[in-house]
């Protein structure tokens, strides 16, 4: 308790970003204290920052930019050499620094091989971009869904806008949507930093987190079942259900009156649409009609 | 990225796209005024561009935020902070009370007040933090400050909500 004591201005700080336990916390202040802080913390994530269109600003700001004077430059021999010497190390630099970037289609799905032989199987309406060669540490930027299988080697680290998973050689999925996210270790062991929380996982265990709530929770199968045609939740949301509806099938989903917030355990087939709509909806006793390429949903 | 000039549009741009959510969220959480935040990050922008021959890649970032503060100095706040929340999800298995659902809409309801009445500088670090999950360290290079002090801040401000929200 003594490391606590010397730092007693910053102990809650501390607690926040999980340096410190609840228990450990509970040593330091009051019982009503402790269940305070618990409630503030977990009412503060339901907070928001302001909406942002970063792009109508940067229109603005690009109007405003003041033109810069071009300066002339004589060419001589020298220079010339030098533009050659230039364009032959940037040809150099392009090949073995620049981004390779993948984007799936609708109802695609591609196995790509990445520079160290390791696979990455990216799921309907994802995109995957890393350098053309690795260097000190393998990364990787990931938006949507993709199955991994990673070769030996030094740490092999995944990027997404919800947090990262880190690994050395095993065989994991990770599924990055705007807020939903979730990754699954099928071998070997991984770590996954989201905010400020480290979280392992070894065989058979996944972890998942939207918006309301964080799970944990144990499963069987030995590859993702997207790989065969079926994509399956585990008390996901209905909202991130229907939006992998819609990415999978290509169709709209009007969510009319239902509520998008209910949690959907089960699965759907993603070659048959009718079949699909039916194993979501009918346990969720939701009507739904099809009208060109909409869906209609409302409450039973 | 790293060893190109700023003066290039496209590294520019990449500056704006890094950095420009974050520089604007700051200074509405220290402002409260959106309109304010967003004019002081295009006059940011457009500063770093005219300056972009002395300004190296690596140091955009923390000019950025030196600059916008610096700014804000001279502009008076005017408004209060207030951030919306969305509604906790209600479809658990236990049905809850209408007292209990109430007691918790006037709890978040209070949260919401208490954070915009923190002082500045308690407000500002808790809100990058708690709201945009900058990490100490982020903050402390964000704003040009030490993590030990980013840290007193967090404390302080969690220790103000306490109080000033009373019994939960």
């Amino acid at each position: 308790m003594n490391h606590l004591k010397e730092n007693n201005d910053t102990f809650l700080a501390r607690w926040l970003n999980s340096d410190i336990s609840d228990e450990e916390l509970k040593m330091l202040v009051s019982d009503k204290d402790f269940n305070a802080y618990v409630k503030i913390k977990k009412g503060l994530r339901y907070f928001k920052g302001p909406q942002f269109d970063s792009d109508i600003l940067f229109q603005k700001i690009s109007k405003n930019l003041p033109k810069k004077e071009k300066k002339v430059i004589k060419l001589n021999w020298f220079y010339a050499a030098a533009a050659i010497a230039v364009l032959f190390f940037s040809t150099y630099f392009y090949n073995n620094y620049l981004l390779k970037e993948i984007t799936t289609n609708f109802n695609e799905q591609r196995t790509v091989i990445l520079n160290d032989g390791s696979e990455a199987i990216l799921n309907s309406k994802s995109f995957i971009s890393y350098p053309k060669k690795w260097r000190d540490k393998r990364e990787l930027t990931l938006k949507g869904e993709a199955f991994f299988k990673v070769r030996k080697g030094k740490s092999f680290t995944v990027n997404t806008q919800n947090g990262s998973v880190t690994v050395l050689g095993t065989q994991f999925n990770v599924n990055s949507q705007t807020d939903y996210f979730s990754v699954k270790c099928f071998e070997g062991k991984v770590m996954v930093i989201q905010n400020n929380d480290t979280i392992y996982l070894s065989q058979g265990n996944a972890y998942q987190s939207n918006k309301i709530k964080v799970d944990k929770w144990i499963f069987e199968n030995k590859e993702p079942t997207w790989l065969f045609g079926e994509t399956n939740f585990k008390s996901t949301p209905l909202g991130i259900v229907i939006l992998n509806l819609e990415t999978q099938f290509k169709i709209n989903i009007s969510k009319g009156n239902i509520d998008i917030n209910q949690l959907y355990t089960g699965s759907f087939n993603n070659n048959n649409l009718n079949i699909a709509l039916k194993s979501v909806f009918i346990p969720m006793e939701i009507n739904y009609r099809i009208e060109n390429n909409t869906v209609f949903l409302e409450k039973k | 990225m790293i060893n190109r000039s700023v003066c290039e549009s496209e590294v520019f741009s990449a500056i704006y796209k890094n950095n420009a959510n974050d520089l604007r969220n700051y200074l509405y959480y220290k402002f409260g005024d959106l309109e304010t935040a967003e004019d002081l990050v295009q006059e940011s922008f457009i500063k770093l561009w005219k300056n972009c021959v002395k300004v190296i890649f690596q140091k955009a970032k923390s000019y950025l935020f030196t600059v916008a503060t610096n700014m804000f100095i001279d502009k008076k706040r005017h408004e209060k902070v207030v951030l919306n929340y969305q509604k906790q999800n209600k479809n658990h298995i236990d049905n809850q009370s209408p007292e209990f659902l109430f007691e918790e809409k006037e709890f978040m309801k209070k949260l919401q007040f208490t954070l915009g009445n923190l002082p500045d500088k308690q407000r500002e670090v808790f809100l990058l933090n708690r709201i945009d999950n900058k990490t100490y360290k982020e903050i402390s290079e964000m704003l040009n400050i030490s993590v030990k002090a980013v840290e007193k801040r967090m404390h302080n401000a969690l220790k103000i909500v306490r109080k000033e929200i009373g019994n939960v």
